[in-house]
């Protein structure tokens, strides 16, 4: 039996995230299946940043103490804890050991990562996979079948022919609008290994794939973008049900394509601004994201933030708690078929503009 | 003749002499290639700074929020800016994000890596049209 | 609660001839509005030296402190200043790490347990005024939002100097301590926690001693006066 009935769904949805109820409909469709829902925390893009000794950049510390501190509020707790990537700035031992230390402060047992740019180019993933376990893997967890995939991998001739060492590698790949870079992707053989992991799921099981890049294609110049994503998308196409998790864009976007929701989450480290904020090269943002207003840069932590996500029914809904902002829930519509922001979907208000 | 007539001979004489083009544009093809090489290198150097962890004191870089200089819109300056109290010109908020984000220290105006921030941010906004005051 | 407090029962009779259940929200509200009109004040030294532009209204140390104030003690952000008036508040809500210290450890419980009675139907106001740990969750207690847990409202700062103590919780007692306390980022010593809900706009400032005199000397030269006569 699900830890979360529909009392408490209703009292966390109403009561703790004020203005965000869902709909009622929504309510009703969402208990079709009681056993098949549940919450999970999802936190991402901490970079935690070392200076020196053991000096690290406050500003980011912050940002992943205080998701720490909000999620522990969480009643009842979520079944799982998601990282969504770039636990570390540039990688290193240090970085990932302090990350990890932060996040040991949470009450809750299980948390599942993913592997970001910022974790992987220093030594491509060894000291995060020693401490963490493999770069792409597999469970299930109450009829859903959930799959983390490593989308930030590259051409080999990139990553294994140009360096002199790591630390330059990592450099390079740290800046996001470094020339220098390389587009990301998840490869033929993870491709592979998702075809055979997915050939044992029954095609109504709900899918849910957590990448640290979006597996659609938003702007190539920033890396919002996976190579392949349209051939993992292909794989994902024959399932009834599916939502794709990511990170790396450190601002609210969402999308439909086909059978698959794709959601982002935001970075606990600071904001990005949405890519038709470049103005000397067109983005494809999908036009059904309502953006995010820009940040004040005094409040460190304005338009950064962490999700929770209630699964119903194989679907998703998201709950952002911004720090220094309204909070904002998306949710699935079973009547449009597609992701929407439950308040400011059809009303989008004025100051949500980038410029 | 007189004075003024030998004048005016002379005057003659010059304007038969030089080419008429040459003589109103005072710009030369060789002008325009320094100017632009002068200025290009000032925002490559601009680049640098943008995305150097020595700007500030704790390793943070400009590029780390603003990739591309993005969201630092220098077409909407001067504007009110609500954490300087005032309305304050670009170079001013540059020094407001390398003190708090960076936790570094201010330069001065004229310091040519400010003049150099300046250049790569407004370079990568080129196009845009002015809109002062705009938030 | 105005109605069964026994400070306010003869206060409410003597103004307006009123008790029991006939006090209502207007008797509250022009008791309010009588209170705001004794705090109007635009005639500080630092209005004749910052608007009025009378270059000696304010001392040297004062001017010294007002370059503090706008650069590297980060107060202009929350305490505001325009370009032709100063209200020195933004009207948003902080956690300080004023007194929160009291029950960061057993914050999840303590929510909890608040959630769950206010869902019962527990009255709110009476909860954070009587129970001192249930006050320390600031404005989520209203809102029930973390990024609120613990915070509360910027006041302004005109006649400062003549409002201790100081903080939410009237726990410092003088300005010195005030600006000691934003310096070290939200402590009042060095190595005291601070706890994962603060405000993102607090963070250590490394200010002089000189500099924090000078910020008090500015602090001071905010007191109308009408107001310092009126006391």
């Amino acid at each position: 039996m699900s830890a979360m009935n529909r009392r408490d769904f209703l009292r966390r949805t109403g009561g703790l995230i004020a203005g965000s109820a869902l709909p009622l409909s929504l309510i009703e469709l969402a208990f079709a299946d009681e056993q098949q829902n549940f919450t999970f925390a999802y936190i991402s893009d901490s970079h935690i940043q070392h200076i020196k000794g053991k000096d690290f950049v406050r500003n980011w510390d912050r940002g992943l103490i205080r998701t720490v501190g909000e999620a522990n509020l969480m009643d009842p707790r979520p079944d799982f804890v998601m990282y969504g990537g770039d636990l570390a700035q540039l990688g290193t031992k240090a970085e990932l050991d302090h990350g990890l230390e932060l996040m040991s402060a949470l009450r809750h047992d299980k948390v599942h990562y993913v592997m970001g740019e910022h974790d992987y180019y220093l030594d491509l993933g060894e000291y995060w996979e020693r401490q963490l376990g493999p770069q792409w893997y597999s469970f299930d967890h109450k009829g859903v079948h959930f799959v983390v995939l490593n989308s930030v991998l590259t051409y080999d001739e990139w990553t294994h022919n140009r360096w002199s060492s790591g630390e330059e590698r990592m450099a390079v790949m740290a800046g996001l609008d470094n020339p220098s870079g390389s587009p990301f992707m998840v490869g033929e053989k993870q491709r592979d290994w998702l075809r055979d992991d997915l050939s044992m799921i029954a095609k109504t099981t709900p899918v849910v794939v957590f990448s640290h890049s979006p597996l659609q294609k938003i702007f190539k110049n920033w890396n919002f973008w996976t190579e392949d994503a349209e051939q993992v998308q292909v794989l994902l196409k024959p399932f009834d049900k599916v939502t794709v998790f990511y990170g790396h864009v450190h601002q609210i976007q969402y999308n439909q394509i086909g059978n698959i929701s794709f959601h982002s989450a935001m970075a606990t480290a600071w904001a990005w601004p949405y890519p038709e904020t470049y103005a000397q090269v067109d983005s494809l943002l999908p036009k059904l994201t309502v953006e995010m207003n820009r940040a004040d840069p005094f409040f460190e932590r304005d338009a950064t933030g962490w999700q929770f996500v209630d699964v119903w029914s194989g679907n998703a809904t998201l709950h952002y708690s911004l720090t220094e902002n309204q909070p904002r829930t998306v949710a699935f519509n079973p009547k449009t078929g597609r992701p929407e922001d439950t308040v400011y979907q059809n009303d989008r208000i004025p100051p949500q503009q980038h410029f | 003749m007189s004075r003024l007539s030998r004048v005016r001979q002379a005057a003659w004489l010059i304007l038969a002499i030089v080419p008429v083009v040459g003589a109103a544009d005072p710009f030369t093809k060789q002008d325009l290639s320094d100017w632009q090489s002068a200025y290009d290198q000032v925002v490559t150097a601009g680049r640098d700074a943008f995305t150097d962890p020595k700007l500030g004191n704790n390793g943070v870089v400009c590029a780390q929020c603003h990739p591309n200089a993005a969201n630092t819109h220098p077409e909407t300056y001067p504007k009110f800016q609500k954490q300087l109290g005032r309305v304050a010109v670009m170079w001013e908020m540059i020094n407001w994000c390398i003190r708090n984000p960076l936790e570094g220290k201010d330069l001065q105006p004229d310091d040519p890596r400010m003049i150099a921030l300046q250049a790569y941010i407004t370079q990568e906004r080129r196009g845009v049209a002015l809109a002062p005051g705009k938030h | 609660m105005v109605r069964d407090d026994p400070d306010y029962q003869p206060r409410f009779k003597e103004v307006f001839g009123v008790s029991g259940d006939a006090i209502t929200i207007e008797h509250v509200k022009q008791a309010i509005a009588a209170f705001e009109r004794t705090l109007i004040s635009g005639d500080s030294p630092f209005d004749r030296w910052y608007f009025g532009r009378d270059r000696k209204a304010m001392s040297e140390a004062a001017i010294r402190g007002f370059k503090v104030y706008m650069e590297q003690g980060r107060c202009v952000s929350c305490h505001t200043i325009a370009e032709d008036h100063a209200l020195f508040t933004d009207n948003r809500f902080n956690n300080l790490n004023v007194g929160f210290e009291r029950i960061a450890g057993r914050l999840p419980k303590l929510t909890a347990a608040f959630e769950k009675s206010k869902r019962a139907g527990g009255n709110v106001d009476v909860a954070v005024l009587s129970n001192a740990n249930l006050s320390e969750l600031g404005r989520y207690a209203v809102n029930d939002q973390w990024r609120s847990m613990g915070a509360f409202k910027t006041p302004t700062l005109r006649n400062v100097a003549r409002t201790a103590p100081y903080m939410h919780d009237g726990s410092l007692k003088t300005l010195k301590d005030v600006v000691s306390f934003y310096s070290k980022g939200g402590r009042v010593k060095d190595k005291d926690p601070i706890n994962a809900y603060q405000s993102s706009g607090i963070r250590p400032l490394g200010l002089s001693d000189k500099q924090q005199a000078d910020l008090v000397a500015f602090l001071e030269a905010l007191t109308s006066p009408a107001y310092a006569k009126s006391k």
